[in-house]
């Protein structure tokens, strides 16, 4: 199982975890996972928004 | 009761588990902290039958607990509950995609969710890696780094990461490759 789930995590990382900000995203929700009693839903939720957060910057930035 | 408190609970994993059938597995792990209806290591071993049954993971995993808490009213609702949410939200994602296809907050969105999803997914690999290769109980008790690890385990999981790497052949021979090697080295006593 271990060696399956790390499989998966690295093969789906690839198409995931593309530049900085979703870098960062990944290793703030890891560490909200593992070391807070956080539900996983807020992080998903907290996630959706801060990409939304992110695109609007990215967004006027390049404006 | 119970069965309205499982379809409740698969409702939610269902609602937020992004990312296909490994997804669910940290919500899992919660369910199993927060309703007792199985164990960490339950979770585990039905991961395992999981991937070695067709069907996605999340669903197996659904039909799998429910059954073991409510028979086959419960492995009908559980399994219900988990693909209710994605049915509801994908019937109403494919009305509003057709008109936001190109919304860039629906893009922005998933800037943020692929990684959380991932960052989920990882979450549930340490736990995985606690159940399966530490030895905590162990190590409490004698406070000696020999009895923490499972070098059997350890080798047996790095050995098939290798192969599953090199070779790209479907998981499930892997699965019933470390079963034989487990039966035959006796790796659980």
């Amino acid at each position: 199982m271990v060696a399956l789930v790390l499989n998966s995590i690295i093969k789906l990382s690839k198409s995931a975890i593309k530049g900085k900000a979703s870098l960062i995203i990944y290793l703030v929700c890891l560490a909200l996972a593992v070391f807070t009693p956080l539900p996983a839903a807020v992080v998903v939720i907290a996630a959706g928004a801060a990409g939304v957060i992110i695109g609007r910057v990215s967004g006027r930035a390049r404006q | 009761m119970t069965l309205l408190r499982l379809f409740l609970e698969f409702f939610k994993v269902g609602l937020f588990a992004f990312g296909g059938g490994n997804a669910a597995i940290p919500f899992l792990y919660e369910l199993a902290k927060n309703t007792g209806w199985f164990s960490a290591l339950d979770l585990t071993n039905m991961i395992a039958v999981s991937e070695a049954t067709p069907g996605p993971v999340g669903v197996n995993m659904a039909s799998y607990v429910g059954y073991t808490v409510s028979g086959i009213p419960g492995l009908i609702i559980a399994t219900f509950g988990l693909v209710c949410p994605s049915v509801i939200i994908i019937l109403i994602i494919s009305y509003v995609l057709k008109r936001y296809r190109d919304n860039p907050l629906v893009e922005s969105a998933f800037i943020g969710l692929r990684p959380a999803s991932m960052a989920l997914i990882s979450s549930a690999f340490i736990s995985i890696v606690r159940v399966t290769l530490i030895n905590e109980e162990a190590y409490a008790a004698t406070k000696s780094l020999g009895d923490l690890f499972n070098p059997a385990l350890i080798i047996l999981a790095a050995v098939i990461f290798v192969l599953m790497r090199k070779l790209k052949l479907h998981p499930l021979i892997f699965i019933f490759a470390s079963a034989a090697v487990g039966i035959i080295f006796r790796l659980g006593e």
